[in-house]
């Protein structure tokens, strides 16, 4: 490569993912077939239908979990919060731009809106679910699952598959919104740096 | 391109009969001749340049519209990329799993492996898909799996291994290389587009971090499944003619209950890699290197013959007395012995060549290059370095290799002039997965058992 080009490749690579550190060969068993679901319930997350859920492997830490979720009912859903018995701590996050360039993850404000018939995409680099403290270690091939809850008080069960990801490593900056504040206790490979992300 | 209509339709019978007639029914009948060896020969030029009956739609050689989008069932009580039609490109990847990775481990690459391959064959990215760009049109992709002995000992299931799968026995032509030999896991991974083949390969290695290292990738190529004429090898010889017919697939090709419950749909690969000295062959002039084979190299047919199709005579003779296709002719020796009918292998290799070395190969450095003797000359190795490693992955797909396959072997092993040319430098045995419904994953039935 060129080597003026070094700076501006380690500028891309430093939009470090709400993710962690690779995953390890620990074992756990699980099983169940992970991916699509019916909307088969009440209330707005009911009405939600998932496809492709997964989850970036990881042992210790932080990291994300990713799905399509298309909202069949004829009302706007609201989804406010998410639990998971794999992590103590969950939240839902937005990746936007950042000031300095690049872009950077925070909580999401207010949470994430499906209109009636829309789909909402969890992806690397975009909206996501963000595991903040894992209880144990994700190794990839195996499942996990999460729950998401809605305004309405009504909640979504969603199995994912865990995979080995190296992309999208954007910044996360804490206390960046309102949302769940300060993060205590966090360990992990996720980049951490209060700062905002540069281009270094 | 033949049949390619017949593929996109998401035929999920894999077990039925293979719906190119250019793969397995040429020669179908044609028991005893030299329907199952290192090397195969057999229909070429001869056959005529025309669609194929069972539908092909453009001209001969020229691949139909859409042909990309055509996609091989993944779900089914057979793993396709077996009895398929050959694509034009393979990738043979060996893993061998982590110390500590055990059944576990096993047990969550293949759940990967199912769900990526199940995505990818019909032309979808997979769940984490780092390049989704790349997962399509699938071009007939297929990604078949399979276990070796060290698999079953590390997820401590060596009870249920078959017996015949370890290392071939050795044979004294072999020059073999741990680079290319054994293995935990396989995979063969078959595409007619080069670049959506290399993407699934990347993937399925993706899910191994972690859990298995690449042990050997083998890549390999022939002519493209829209050619009318049969896959010629780097030696001119038309190769791959004569198949076990589909009616025998059953007796020839899919385990039974001949080996542990969770390998029964399965099948056995045998996978050798075969060193040719194109250098040497090339100095042969036409009519020896004919009597070698026993065949025609322009039509592929047996020397007693005037038609791929016809069946070798065997017993024929010269005036002088001399067997017309003679004793050491490989199509003699590969053919199946006498009250052995089942001496027969499916065949689906595949070329491969590793270019020269900018040295200087092809003499133009003015290096010698070896003459013949028999048996190959032990420095096969460090000449392939010097001249350029090109040669055949001899892919036999069997019901039970040691039954099957190794009485060819050393018959070929004795008494088959081509060893002079060509020298075994890889050798694997698998284990090959029965086929997969939605919903389950590949090895289930010994995972789970």
């Amino acid at each position: 490569m060129n080597p003026r080009l070094l700076p501006a490749a380690a500028a891309l690579l430093a939009l470090a993912a709400c993710g962690t550190t690779d995953t390890s060969g620990a074992a756990t068993s699980t099983t169940g077939t992970a991916g699509a679901s019916a909307a088969a319930g009440t209330g707005q997350c009911g009405k939600l239908t998932t496809s492709d859920a997964w989850v970036k492997a990881a042992d210790t830490g932080m990291t994300g979990g990713f799905a399509s979720l298309r909202n069949t009912g004829s009302t706007a859903a609201h989804i406010v919060s998410a639990t998971s018995p794999a992590s103590a701590m969950m939240e839902l996050h937005e990746t936007v731009a950042s000031p300095q360039g690049g872009t950077m993850m925070r909580a999401k404000e207010g949470g994430f809106t499906i209109e009636p018939g829309g789909t909402l995409s969890l992806a690397p680099g975009a909206n996501h679910i963000m595991f903040m403290k894992l209880i144990g270690p994700l190794p990839s091939g195996t499942t996990t699952s999460w729950t998401l809850a809605c305004q309405d008080g009504s909640t979504l069960a969603v199995t994912a598959q865990v995979r080995t990801f190296t992309g999208a490593k954007e910044t996360y900056v804490p206390g960046a919104t309102t949302g769940t504040g300060s993060m205590p206790g966090m360990t992990g490979g996720m980049t951490s740096s209060r700062a905002m992300t540069s281009h270094g | 391109m033949a049949d390619q209509g017949a593929a996109a339709t998401g035929d999920t019978s894999v077990a039925a009969a293979p719906r190119r007639r250019s793969v397995l029914g040429i020669g179908a009948g044609v028991v005893g001749a030299a329907g199952a060896g290192l090397l195969g020969y057999g229909a070429g030029l001869s056959r005529p340049r025309q669609p194929e009956p069972s539908g092909a739609a453009g001209p001969a050689g020229a691949p139909t519209p859409g042909w990309v989008e055509a996609v091989e069932p993944f779900f089914g009580s057979h793993q396709s990329g077996i009895v398929t039609a050959p694509q034009a490109h393979a990738s043979f990847v060996a893993l061998d799993l982590l110390a500590g990775a055990g059944r576990e481990g096993l047990r969550r690459l293949l759940r990967m492996w199912t769900d990526d391959a199940s995505r990818l064959q019909r032309g979808i990215p997979t769940i984490a898909d780092p390049q989704p760009d790349l997962a399509g049109p699938p071009s007939r992709l297929t990604v078949t799996v399979g276990l070796g002995r060290g698999a079953l000992v590390a997820a401590g299931l060596e009870g249920q291994a078959p017996e015949w799968l370890r290392d071939l026995p050795a044979f004294t032509v072999d020059r073999l290389e741990r680079q290319w030999s054994s293995g935990d896991v396989v995979a063969q991974v078959c595409c007619d587009d080069p670049t959506v083949l290399a993407h699934a390969v990347r993937a399925l290695l993706i899910d191994a971090t972690g859990i298995a290292e690449l042990r050997w990738h083998q890549q390999g190529f022939r002519r493209p499944a829209s050619s009318p004429a049969t896959m010629r090898n780097l030696f001119g010889q038309v190769d791959g003619t004569v198949q076990p017919e589909p009616s025998r697939f059953d007796e020839l090709v899919w385990c039974g209950s001949e080996v542990p419950a969770w390998l029964r749909g399965g099948s056995s690969l045998v996978l050798r890699r075969i060193h040719m000295n194109l250098e040497t062959w090339d100095e042969l002039d036409p009519a020896a290197k004919e009597a070698v084979i026993g065949r025609r190299l322009t039509s592929g047919a047996p020397l007693t013959g005037q038609l791929e199709t016809d069946q070798p005579d065997l017993e024929a003779r010269t005036s002088g007395g001399l067997h017309v296709i003679p004793d050491f002719a490989h199509a003699r020796q590969a053919a199946p012995a006498a009250g052995a009918p089942h001496e027969r292998i499916l065949r689906r290799p595949y070329s491969y060549d590793e270019g020269l070395p900018g040295n200087g190969g092809l003499g133009g450095s003015g290096i010698a290059v070896p003459r013949p003797t028999l048996p190959p000359a032990a420095a096969a190795a460090a000449e392939a370095r010097r001249t350029g490693d090109a040669g055949l992955l001899f892919a036999a797909y069997q019901r039970d290799p040691v039954r099957q396959f190794v009485p060819i072997q050393r018959r070929l092993d004795t008494l088959d002039l081509l060893n002079v040319w060509t020298t075994p430098i890889g050798s694997a045995v698998f284990a090959m997965l029965p086929g997969v419904a939605e919903g389950s994953y590949l090895g289930a039935a010994l995972l789970d058992g």
